[in-house]
């Protein structure tokens, strides 16, 4: 009985379905469905306030009006799940990769997809970085056998589009728009360090380092296969820079 | 096998080149602990149901009433737009939006 109140109520605060509900409610038939239609209007909202924080640029990007009501209709598609709003909104970007209307903006599913990664990596667990002595003391005939525990904040994020480009002139600091060339393929990653979030677009070949190695590669494997695409892949600054990043919490062989 | 010997020593040099150059680097990660969270991502951590809208719940309707079947979406914020695909349409958007307010 209570499921089914529950149920009914859900119904009313995500589709405006009142007719199951009416016999529960006191007062003058007509104004029921007024007084309902509020939890509606308050539910959808919300939730459109909240992917709308989720997704700054995504929003920028086609204007407020547009995106309340791709929003809305992502609301009906993929309601809630889970009691806590700050992990709703996750497949945005592969809803907007469907959703006919945004297909004027190509890059706009990977944009979303994108500013998601942040928001993961904002809420991953905290770790320790690696510390880079721990490499030293392997010996050098190892070192190629060697792996990494990649940091759960780590994100690998890529795209046909400059996505990360385009991130960068939405933000609200960027006066001025520079030339995009929207057929640059972009890839990179999305990380975070104490409270802050960063990500870097990166070469294919340390893109390819890095999916390699949170695959569980080794680090002889996974270099092998950056040079594959990128023949002029410098292991040496690639991993200084990672090391810095912390990228990487522990080794192992 | 020659190959994989080759890469063992530069490999060994690479790393230990790394671990050398982050091992200055890193007093520079530290510090940047401190730094403003990024835009957008800290107001994602708002949690339940508290929200503006919630206190005027009327004035909330109207922002919902835009239907997709009836209203035809065109993106209209973009400061980036491909080849000007999008700037003819932004005209349509406004007579649009003006029709269904």
């Amino acid at each position: 009985m209570l499921h089914e109140l529950q149920r009914n109520f859900a119904s009313v605060a995500l589709k405006n379905v009142t007719a199951p509900l009416l016999p529960h409610i006191e007062g003058p038939a007509g104004s029921k469905e007024r007084r309902l239609g509020v939890y509606h209007a308050n539910t959808i909202n919300s939730l459109i306030d909240v992917l709308s924080d989720a997704y700054p640029v995504t929003q920028r990007i086609v204007g407020e009006r547009f995106f309340s009501t791709l929003a809305k209709s992502f609301i009906e598609t993929a309601p809630p799940r889970q009691p806590t709003l700050f992990r709703y909104g996750s497949s945005l970007g592969d809803f907007l990769g469907d959703f006919a209307p945004a297909q004027d903006v190509p890059y706009l599913a990977d944009i979303a997809r994108l500013e998601w990664a942040r928001i993961a990596a904002y809420f991953a667990e905290d770790y320790e970085p690696l510390n880079p002595q721990k490499l030293s003391a392997i010996g050098p005939e190892k070192i190629g056998d060697v792996c990494f525990k990649i940091a759960p904040s780590l994100h690998l994020v890529e795209s046909p589009y400059p996505i990360f480009q385009v991130w960068a002139v939405n933000q609200p600091s960027c006066n001025t728009v520079p030339a995009i060339d929207f057929t640059n393929a972009e890839q990179g990653f999305v990380s975070r360090q104490a409270n802050e979030v960063f990500q870097h677009a990166v070469t294919p070949g340390t893109f390819h380092w890095l999916r390699a190695l949170s695959d569980g590669s080794t680090l002889g494997a996974a270099t092998n296969d950056a040079m594959r695409h990128d023949q002029n892949f410098d292991l040496q600054n690639t991993l200084r820079q990672h090391l810095a990043d912390g990228t990487f919490t522990t080794i192992y062989i | 096998m020659s190959d994989s010997k080759l890469n063992t020593l530069t490999l060994a040099a690479a790393v230990a080149g790394a671990v050398s150059m982050a091992a200055m680097t890193i007093p520079s990660t530290a510090s940047a602990a401190g730094k403003e969270k990024c835009y957008g991502v800290s107001k994602a951590g708002e949690n339940g149901c508290a929200n503006i809208s919630g206190t005027h719940s009327c004035a909330g309707q109207s922002t919902v009433a835009f239907d997709n079947g009836e209203w035809k979406l065109v993106a209209e914020g973009s400061c980036v737009k491909m080849g000007g695909s999008l700037e003819g349409s932004e005209g349509v958007n406004e007579e649009a939006a003006m029709k269904a307010s």
